[in-house]
């Protein structure tokens, strides 16, 4: 599992975890979050099962288990979830995991005995660790009917999701940082067109993060853009015809 | 849910418990137990109506049929009886199912985090949960097994009353229920070699889980690789 800084400063860090090369090849890359503050931690799409174990093993080398206080997941979908369950078995008692309320009943299935689910009502609302308060941001129907992006004002940084998702060969391989946007859209384009509903979600979301300070927008496969780049993302999705349209020109 | 009549009976002899238990994970065999314990609980409610319709018709007959009254009556608490201990143990089974698979789940975090601290893993959270869980693991897996033992021993009691409804039926001078009785009699003889076929069924399957059971609790004190 690799792990990469995406920001740090004093006592305040994010970092990325993926593109484990032990990884097996059936399975889609994803991006992990782990966010550090005054030593206390957050973790933030926690990944598979499969990756359970590296995800572990990673997360150790910068914070004991006893330390991590949040867990986030932006949805439902078994690639960030599917470990919850065994997360449970690791994390202290009580420790809360935020997630879409809608999806409560959903993720329960995978046994958190431990943990406690927190859901997040439609609105957002702030998760605080170490001090710090990260801003869960709707993003709904992008592309999960209930489905949250995090924000960190003092990071600038938005851990997007689904949201710039991105799949090009030899993933396992690939940089995380993205250095050439234009060449980068191909590989964000099907998955977009694929997964996103409608541009009126699109455009709803895109409204309400426009006016946050974004220096870096990471999601949860693929590269990372940042500077100019989410800007560009912005206005090149807000153009994308997806779902139903994705093929008709409307 | 599976329901036989009683011409569909069953009487073949069970099947080698060895052959079907070489792959099992624990969490399957306690399902499979407790699938075949609740597959025979159609036969003990079949077994408590005919005790309810053989108090109905010592009712109806005239003195000669009063021999049979306490038969009747000790038939029908007999099903109550062993349809509440079939049902326990189905419930225990589950429970047993639904334990060794979370220690399974336990099992899965725990290792990685093992590998990372060694020695100061005992310390853990997950590593008294998965203590916990293998306790309740073995208190669940001994209930299971009283459980057993007194199913056994009220099929003893049955094969028992099976006889003697048979004696005082022979007894009876009025022929339509000396028939009826004699029909109650036989039903019970082969209810009971049902249940005690499942039960053969279900008893190396619970000695297996009470070793698997046992083995784990001591490989974790010894604090060895999971």
């Amino acid at each position: 599992m690799k792990v990469v800084e995406l920001y740090s400063d004093a006592d305040h860090q994010w970092l990325i975890l993926g593109r484990d090369p032990e990884k097996p090849e059936n399975i889609m890359d994803t991006n992990q979050f782990l966010v550090l503050h005054s030593g206390k931690g957050l973790l933030a799409e926690p990944g598979g099962i499969e990756l359970f174990a590296p995800m572990l093993r990673s997360v150790l080398e910068y914070i004991a288990v006893e330390d991590i206080q949040q867990v986030f997941v932006s949805h439902q979908d078994p690639d960030l979830t599917s470990s919850l369950g065994l997360w449970d078995d690791v994390l202290p008692n009580g420790t809360p995991v935020h997630g879409p309320w809608i999806w409560e009943g959903f993720l329960r299935h995978f046994g958190l005995d431990h943990t406690e689910y927190k859901g997040i009502p439609d609105d957002g609302s702030t998760i605080a660790i170490g001090g710090l308060g990260l801003q869960a941001i709707p993003a709904h129907f992008c592309h999960s009917s209930g489905n949250f992006q995090l924000y960190d004002p003092e990071a600038k940084l938005l851990m997007s999701g689904d949201m710039g998702m991105a799949i090009e060969p030899g993933q396992s391989e690939a940089p995380f940082f993205c250095r050439d946007f234009d060449s980068h859209i191909r590989h964000m384009e099907p998955l977009h067109r694929r997964w996103m509903p409608s541009k009126q979600a699109i455009r709803a979301w895109a409204e309400r993060v426009q006016h946050l300070d974004i220096q870096v927008m990471a999601p949860q496969h693929g590269r990372v853009l940042w500077g100019d780049d989410v800007q560009r993302f912005l206005n090149w999705v807000c153009e994308l015809n997806v779902g139903p349209d994705a093929n008709t020109g409307d | 849910m599976h329901t036989r009549s009683l011409s569909e009976e069953d009487t073949s002899s069970p099947e080698p418990a060895k052959a079907e238990n070489e792959e099992a994970t624990p969490h399957l065999l306690s399902a499979r137990s407790a699938a075949d314990l609740s597959s025979i609980l159609e036969e003990i409610l079949s077994m408590s109506l005919m005790g309810l319709n053989a108090r109905v018709m010592v009712s109806k007959s005239n003195e000669s049929g009063l021999g049979l009254d306490p038969v009747s009556a000790r038939l029908n608490e007999l099903a109550g009886n062993i349809s509440g201990l079939i049902d326990r143990a189905s419930r225990e089974a589950v429970e047993v199912s639904r334990l060794t698979y979370k220690i399974s789940v336990a099992d899965r975090a725990h290792a990685p985090l093992k590998a990372v601290l060694e020695d100061s893993v005992r310390q853990t959270a997950s590593y008294e949960r998965l203590q916990g869980l293998l306790e309740r693991n073995r208190q669940q897996v001994r209930d299971f097994q009283v459980t057993l033992d007194m199913l056994h021993q009220r099929m003893w009691t049955a094969e028992h009353l099976a006889v003697n409804t048979r004696i005082e039926a022979s007894r009876v001078s009025d022929r339509e229920l000396r028939v009826q009785f004699e029909g109650v009699a036989g039903w019970m003889r082969s209810s009971v070699r049902t249940i005690e076929q499942v039960l053969q069924r279900v008893r190396p399957r619970l000695e297996e889980l009470r070793e698997l059971s046992e083995k784990r609790c001591d490989r974790l004190k010894e604090n060895e690789t999971l």
